[in-house]
């Protein structure tokens, strides 16, 4: 259907884009701009550090992959207007449970889907809390449930460490397939599904809607506490695959796992240009925040910055980042 | 004498041109109206004025003298006040807090005279009248008593010229009264005031003269004496409308929908009344009487404590607006920009939300079901937009409600529940709204109509409920009724 017929039987256009400055908007945008971080930074590796780039460049990639599972649900949480700072306890009691389970039993497929169910319950929980009890916002919510949980494992495990995990998993941390790792095909399969999810269904659509306007949402016949368990829940279950993925990598649990994740992965999803009042965002950013988080901890690491200083660069990334993002769109 | 006097103003935001050589003149103590549909320029004369926008073009005088106003401090130094239809105070604060804001009156330790302050903030509100504590939190008081308080706020700084937008928009028909009273009196007092309203009782009960913009251009200045109510509608509207409502020509039916007993504690009790296919029944009284109420729990928004629904003689129970949607009842909400729309949505997307199992196969979006579906209905409307990807916060507010009605036909409904489907719209949008409702009401849906607008409820209702206090007081058929019969049956010292 031409523009032309249709604005002169109706009064209007179904036009997506005005044509102006196209090349530039798309050069500009924030998607771009992380991109052009993330080249910067993979030239800063190749001139400072020449030999990791080249011996170490798929292990720097596997490294950032093990919480990266967490960024997807999280991006949802985070268009909704809500935010889940459990995911980290969580991925801890999963990760537990599932070492109980295979302690017990030595069975690969039920200590699996006990940490799966385990996740799951835990972010339905932490749902059905936030839509049961209005008075409640998720934040506090999800901080009891963060010490809740983590209360959990460290009653179970206290000093102890589980190491009896199924062999292959050391696979999913260091192995490869057609060149590259294989949580890297995970996570790419991953992406393209939630991508689709968020973008083509009545879901993401929901999702959208819910966080831009609550109430708008509500009174359209959207039923914004089912839009809300779903994600919680879904939230708590890619805790419990991240888990899988960390034992890949190092193989014991003890009852500190997974402190500090929660805030690594909401700096991700923020990083990657999604607003935490809801209703903004996209998937593409927060895949590219995955890399440039795991390459400049690595950037750093390989050129003698402490940890903690380490810590500290992501703080003034993300502001800076956010603050650039800003400043652009007051200009456009 | 003239206090103000704007000259030949022109004001463009890039290439639109929101005023065309505007003229506007002010006498002392006079309460000039200011009148045209929405976009006509009303409210960014009124921004150039008080300093928020700088005209391209043209000059401003002020007791004769040229002036240019900077930024709105300078207006309010200048004494210049503007009251806007969203009040704009802080609402956590108190009443003094919000009168003071920026000026708050020193002790002689440099620390905050709140006895003072709220001595000063208190003699100001028993002189507007209106009954108010200065010690309230804003948020606790009515829309109409914040806005006594701005105007109070205008009075302390010396405000001259005071401008109220559109004051009465959300105000009942009590509060009104209430705000002529007081308007009435500052000008007494010698203050001169720009009213921008859409209503004509406000206009011809207290302006002297109008003036009218259209399209961003000066139209003309009248006495109010001078001038009829059709002939300001035509100098608006720049056509002829030969009446304010369309003919209905729908055939009333059978009774498609019926209420009996409905009861919600504290808000109204033993609701019964019932709708026909075809017909227009209006849902009316003053605002606290309870019809948002009634309207919000038979779409299940609020419980009910008792009472039954029923749908072409079935009864139906919502718990949420979703069922309500499935047993076939729309509703169009009051609040358009909080309820009604999610504003930075495009208008496909705003429109479909209704319906999205209607136009996703196992949950994957039909996204050229959904542009074709909305195009016919944008078509149907009327919807003036530049395109339908833009968001509806780009809109006016008759293309926005119009955005709102679409969502209502996306679904196969029976009753449509519209909840002052008319606030907020200019003239010319009205009309087709109007039109829209009648034909609604020709293809056989039934329709309830919440209004405030006397004149609307006699111009467009087969039926008129009246509610009073959270009961129904009347219902009438809508033949020789006038006015003040419903006023009666509102008012709730009332005696029948």
């Amino acid at each position: 259907m031409t523009t032309e017929t249709v604005s002169k039987k109706y009064r209007f256009t179904v036009e997506k884009s005005n044509g102006k400055n196209e090349v530039l908007k798309f050069l500009i945008q924030w998607e771009m701009i992380l991109i052009y971080i993330f080249i910067t930074f993979n030239i800063l590796l190749y001139v400072l550090n020449g030999d990791m780039f080249t011996r170490s460049y798929m292990s720097i990639i596997q490294a950032g992959m093990d919480l990266s599972f967490m960024v997807f649900p999280m991006i949802f949480i985070l268009l909704l207007g809500d935010i889940d700072v459990s995911v980290g306890s969580i991925l801890a009691l999963s990760a537990m449970m599932l070492g109980l389970v295979y302690e017990a039993t030595g069975n690969t497929v039920l200590s699996i889907g006990a940490c799966l169910l385990t996740g799951a319950s835990a972010g339905f929980l932490n749902g059905f809390i936030i839509t049961r009890f209005k008075e409640i916002s998720a934040v506090i919510v999800t901080i009891a449930g963060m010490l809740f949980y983590r209360g959990v494992v460290k009653i179970v495990l206290d000093v102890r460490s589980l190491t009896a995990f199924p062999d292959w998993f050391g696979e999913l941390g260091y192995s490869n397939f057609w060149g590259l790792p294989i949580s890297l095909w995970v996570f790419a399969i991953f992406a393209l599904i939630f991508g689709l999810v968020l973008h083509k269904t009545s879901y993401g659509r929901q999702l959208y809607a819910v966080g831009k306007n609550k109430d708008g949402a509500y009174f359209s016949g959207i039923k914004v506490n089912k839009v809300k368990l779903i994600t919680f829940t879904l939230m708590g279950l890619m805790a419990a695959v991240s888990a899988i993925f960390y034992l890949g990598r190092s193989p014991s649990v003890v009852a500190n796992v997974g402190e500090g994740y929660e805030l690594r992965v909401i700096a991700i999803c923020v990083l990657g240009g999604v607003s935490t009042s809801g209703g903004k965002g996209k998937i593409i950013g927060p895949i590219i925040g995955v890399f440039i988080m795991s390459f400049l901890d690595k950037l750093m690491g390989y050129n003698g910055v402490q940890p903690a200083a380490r810590v500290m660069a992501v703080g003034i990334l993300l502001v800076v980042a956010l603050l650039a993002e800003k400043i652009k769109f007051k200009q456009i | 004498m003239a206090i103000l006097e704007l000259k030949n103003i022109s004001k463009n935001f890039g290439g639109v041109k929101a005023l065309r050589g505007v003229e506007f003149e002010l006498r002392e103590g006079e309460i000039h109206a200011l009148m045209g549909e929405n976009g006509a320029g009303k409210s960014t004369t009124i921004k150039v004025i008080t300093g928020v926008h700088q005209p391209c073009e043209g000059e401003i005088f002020l007791d004769g003298k040229k002036i240019v106003v900077e930024n709105p401090k300078m207006g309010y130094e200048l004494g210049i006040a503007a009251i806007y239809q969203h009040v704009t105070a802080f609402p956590h604060l108190s009443i003094t807090e919000n009168i003071f804001m920026g000026r708050e009156i020193m002790n002689k330790f440099n620390m905050y005279d709140w006895k003072t302050m709220n001595t000063e903030a208190q003699k100001l509100l028993d002189e507007i009248g209106g009954d108010i504590d200065a010690k309230t939190t804003m948020s606790d008081l009515s829309v109409a008593k914040q806005q006594l308080v701005e105007i109070a706020k205008a009075l302390s700084a010396n405000a001259r010229i005071l401008i109220m937008d559109e004051p009465t928009a959300s105000l009942t028909k009590v509060e009104c009264e209430e705000l002529y009273r007081i308007a009435k009196k500052l000008k007494n007092d010698g203050v001169s005031i720009i009213l921008i309203s859409h209503k004509f009782e406000d206009v011809f009960r207290l302006a002297e003269r109008v003036t009218v913009f259209r399209d961003a251009q000066y139209i003309g200045c009248w006495d109010i004496d001078m001038i009829t109510q059709p002939q300001l509608i035509q100098a608006m509207v720049g056509r002829e409308l030969t009446q304010m409502y369309p003919t209905k020509s729908a055939v009333i039916g059978e009774e498609a929908f019926r209420v009996v007993n409905l009861s919600l504690m504290g808000y109204f009790r033993d609701v019964s009344f019932d709708v026909r296919c075809g017909e227009i029944v209006a849902l009316t009284g003053l605002v606290g009487a309870g019809r948002t109420e009634v309207c919000q729990s038979i779409i299940g928004v609020t419980s009910l404590d008792s009472g039954e629904i029923f749908v072409e003689n079935k009864r139906v129970r919502n718990h949420n607006p979703n069922e309500a949607y499935e047993n076939k009842i729309g509703y169009l909400p009051e609040d358009r920009q909080l309820h009604g729309l999610i504003l930075d949505m495009d208008i496909i997307k705003n429109t479909t939300l209704v319906n999205l199992d209607g136009f996703s196969k196992f949950g994957w979006m039909q996204n050229k079901e959904e542009e074709k579906k909305v195009v016919d209905i944008a078509g149907r409307m009327e919807l003036k937009a530049g395109s339908l990807y833009d968001n509806p916060s780009t809109l006016s507010g008759g293309n926005q409600q119009k955005v709102v009605f679409g969502k209502l036909l996306i679904n196969d409904t029976k009753v449509l529940i519209l909840d002052e489907p008319t606030k907020g719209v200019d003239v010319g949008a009205k009309y087709a709204i109007y039109e829209v409702m009648n034909e609604l009401a020709a293809k056989g849906y039934a329709i309830i109509m919440v209004s405030s607008e006397m004149p609307e409820v006699l111009g467009m209702a087969d039926r008129v409920i009246v509610m009073r206090e959270g009961r129904v007081s009347s219902i009438f058929d809508n033949f020789n009724l006038d006015q003040e019969q419903i006023l009666a049956a509102a008012l709730p010292d009332y005696n029948q």
